[in-house]
């Protein structure tokens, strides 16, 4: 039998040289340009995920039986407690919807409507590929542009938000999830209504910076998203704080520790900039008169 | 055209391939099992290390950068990260040298070898392409996974290797 010479140590010397350098180029070129090939990297995402959706099928099977065991295990004290809940809701859901009934009399008599943050519309996809590593906390979900996913939008599952889209492909997109090293969220304690940065270190347990006081967070108390800056929904659950050493808050993420399978794309549209939403020449003049009006008005 | 004589490469250079694009598209899964993750992403360093050894030395670092750029791509890692690796373990471990075929334990020493060498390049690598120390549990974890995992690969490649004829020759 007989090798040519493309099979030459020679050449594996060649192409062993050239496939270093590349990777070298490659290596370097992404570490000082943040994107660096990023259209392959949401295309090579986007053919991708329906195959990982199939591979990962099995897996989602083991997850789910494995849930579902353990689950068992808890049944019992669960389905007491759950009841006891029931119980303590169905008279918050009293109170709460006269509560609402009331509400909407006001804005109704005020002539407003602030509506709800969060969106109702959501885009349902599945997570086929999470990466746990030490660089990267991210995730690869298999709905893109083309069922309306754009760059920003709030990822949820059914225990909290799971992160937000970082990259949109045709079929899929890269989510950044909570915990990864550049995840900053504004959010508030549903108690105090105090507001923080929750940064994620690429712990399970991202840390509170920035608190507006850091006396008004107590540990135990629930972190929802405060939609400062317009960038995500107000109100979508995210934690509990926890201590995590002397003066140092951390947050017991919702979503951690679940199987993720399933999750909820909210399509919010963020609040833009002035200079990005001109107000037309009509709206001018009619601001105008009412300028006007109000300078004839005063004495 | 020079011809030199040499045992055939043909038909087992693929098989390399196929392993680790298989083992690529496992190592992006993420498994979460009673509360704990499972991470595959060393998994592939099993097909550098388990590489056949009569391929085509050329075809094989070919094959080795696209599927290690293919990860690199799939995980958001640092481009290039995966291809230095699996490039320099392939330097290293010459699978396309090794004289015999591999035993158990000695299949054993050179995945724990190659394990550790790809645990010290990731964290380094990771720490120059990110600016930023890796988080090391989440590497010694991954580290260990893998290790623990090579049991399974190594009992699949075998039964493998048993279902193909002629293993001698086609050098797997």
């Amino acid at each position: 039998m007989y090798r040519s010479e493309l099979n030459s140590p020679r050449a594996t010397h060649i192409t062993l040289l050239l496939a270093f350098a590349l990777s070298a180029i490659l290596f370097a070129a992404d570490r000082n340009s943040e994107g660096f090939l990023e259209r392959e990297k949401v295309g090579v995402g986007s053919v991708i995920s329906p195959i990982l959706t199939v591979i990962s099928h099995p897996f989602r099977g083991i997850e789910n039986f494995a849930g579902q065991f353990k689950d068992r295990n808890r049944a019992l004290a669960e389905n007491k407690a759950l009841k006891e809940e029931l119980y303590r809701l169905r008279e918050a859901k009293e109170r709460s919807d006269i509560v609402a009934m009331k509400l909407a009399r006001f804005e109704q008599i005020l002539g407003t409507d602030f509506g709800g943050d969060v969106p109702q519309q959501k885009i349902a996809a599945r997570a086929v590929s999470e990466i746990d590593g030490p660089f990267v906390r991210s995730a690869l979900i298999n709905a893109g542009r083309k069922r309306g996913v754009k760059v920003g939008h709030a990822v949820m599952t059914v225990d909290g938000l799971y992160g937000h889209v970082l990259r949109v492909g045709s079929n899929s997109s890269r989510v950044l999830r909570l915990e990864d090293l550049n995840s900053r969220i504004a959010v508030m304690s549903s108690e105090s209504g105090a507001t923080a940065i929750l940064a994620g270190d690429n712990s399970h347990q991202p840390v509170l910076t920035f608190a507006s006081d850091i006396a008004e967070w107590d540990i135990g108390s629930t972190v929802i998203t405060s939609g400062d800056g317009g960038v995500l929904p107000r109100g979508l659950p995210i934690g509990t704080v926890a201590n995590g050493g002397p003066s140092r808050l951390v947050v017991d993420l919702n979503v951690t520790g679940s199987p993720i399978d399933w999750v909820w794309v909210l399509p919010f549209t963020p609040i833009s900039p002035p200079e990005a939403d001109p107000v037309s020449s009509d709206g001018d003049s009619q601001i105008a008169e009412a300028i006007g009006a109000s300078g004839q008005e005063s004495p | 055209m020079a011809l030199s004589p040499i045992v055939s490469s043909k038909g087992t250079t693929w098989r390399g391939g196929l392993t680790m694009c298989l083992l690529t598209l496992f190592a992006t899964l993420h498994i979460n099992l009673f509360g704990q993750s499972v991470a595959l992403t060393f998994l592939p360093v099993i097909g550098v290390c388990l590489w056949p050894r009569f391929s085509n030395p050329p075809a094989s670092i070919v094959l080795l950068f696209i599927f290690g750029l293919l990860l690199d791509f799939l995980t958001f890692e640092p481009l290039g990260i995966r291809s230095l690796i699996y490039l320099i373990i392939f330097t290293v471990f010459r699978p396309d040298l090794r004289l015999k075929s591999f035993r158990f334990n000695m299949a054993l020493a050179y995945w724990i070898g190659a394990i550790l060498l790809s645990l010290i390049l990731s964290y380094f690598l990771g720490w120059l392409g990110r600016s930023v120390k890796p988080e090391w549990t989440a590497l010694l974890y991954q580290g260990l996974l893998a290790m623990a995992l090579f049991p399974l690969i190594y009992g699949i490649r075998h039964i493998f290797k048993t279902l193909m004829k002629d293993v001698g020759l086609r050098g797997f």
